[in-house]
């Protein structure tokens, strides 16, 4: 097919491909976070089994953990909101 | 379905706010919002603290449980035990930003003023002004830096590709992250809750009898109570962030 036309198309269809770019930038930026929380929990989760008594601490290097994680997927939805058609 | 999704609003509509009657001072629904959940937060440490005694009261025993989370959780447990000179910081901090984000589920409000990216970032530029000025001076600048800019313990030649890494980690990433961390969070809440409140309204329009009216309702009340949690949370993590670093800076090379 000639380039052209499709640059037409796309032109034409600038909209909804921004609409696909924006869940796309959003989904691939929470599968990498998705797994890591998964596995920083479920880590904790098998700690405190093991050591019940070392739980607080446990909980709150979790959390900043999860947070240091979680900053990755917020930029993916921060990029979301910026990506423009 | 397009009928639905025609009658969401913008996102501009959500989160740009016009100053009630052209004021002077520029009152918005967001200032207005930061006024009450100062006020509560005022009101909240004035009726538990009103009256202290050595056997406390009930009111009493919620201030102090909530002092001495913070103290104990939060400073005592990242700085050390020279954290409790940072409480009264630190529990500003937390009471004012656990407030902030109560609002995004108080009746009559329901808009959170931290998903505002201004109001974040001026929490984090304090934070980030509290750790590099405890840092300089209870090690002094050189010392500092230095412990900034070339951690101990790794080849020399490896500080070329190090030094700018941790610059920028150190001064600009963490603060940054500090303010989209709880501005996204926010955002997305109030997101979720909005679109399941319009969906709700927009199901109720269409028909009150539904089948899917009483998903959406159960759904929406489970959300709400789910984004208490998360404002909590946020508030405990960015405080805990901003006790980590202070940590970090004041005590350098753990």
């Amino acid at each position: 097919m000639d380039t052209a036309i499709l640059a037409q198309a796309a032109a034409d269809n600038n909209e909804g491909f921004t609409a696909i770019a924006r869940g796309l930038v959003y989904g691939l930026a929470a599968i990498g976070p998705g797994i890591g929380i998964g596995y920083l929990v479920g880590q904790t989760v098998a700690a405190i089994a093991r050591q019940p008594e070392a739980a607080g601490q446990l909980r709150t290097t979790m959390f900043i953990g999860i947070a240091l994680v979680e900053a990755l997927a917020i930029f993916g939805l921060a990029l979301s909101f910026i990506v423009a058609g | 379905m397009s009928t639905l999704a025609a009658e969401v609003p913008s996102l501009n509509n959500l989160f740009d706010f016009q100053p009630f009657n052209d004021n002077a001072l520029g009152v918005t629904w967001v200032v207005l919002a930061m006024a009450i959940a100062f006020a509560l937060a005022c009101l909240t440490m004035f009726v538990c603290f009103r009256k202290t005694e050595v056997v406390p009261g009930r009111a009493q025993v919620i201030g102090e449980s909530i002092v001495g989370f913070v103290r104990n959780n939060i400073a005592e447990e990242v700085i050390g035990h020279d954290g409790v000179r940072y409480v009264p910081y630190l529990l500003t901090t937390f009471l004012m930003i656990f407030f902030f984000n109560f609002m995004e589920v108080f009746p009559g409000i329901a808009f959170p003023p931290t998903s505002k990216i201004a109001v974040p970032l001026f929490f984090a530029v304090v934070a980030w002004l509290v750790f590099n000025i405890e840092g300089i001076r209870k090690n002094g600048a050189g010392t500092y830096f230095k412990g900034i800019l070339f951690p101990p313990g790794v080849p020399k030649a490896l500080y070329i590709l190090l030094t700018p890494i941790e610059f920028l980690s150190t001064m600009v990433i963490r603060p940054i992250t500090l303010t989209l961390r709880l501005t996204f969070n926010m955002l997305a809440g109030h997101l979720i809750l909005t679109l399941l409140t319009v969906l709700a309204a927009s199901v109720w329009a269409a028909s009150p009898k539904a089948l899917a009216l009483p998903p959406v309702i159960i759904i929406g009340v489970l959300l709400t109570g789910f984004e208490m949690f998360v404002g909590f949370l946020q508030a405990f993590i960015f405080t805990t962030l901003t006790a980590l670093y202070i940590g970090g800076a004041v005590h350098p090379e753990h």
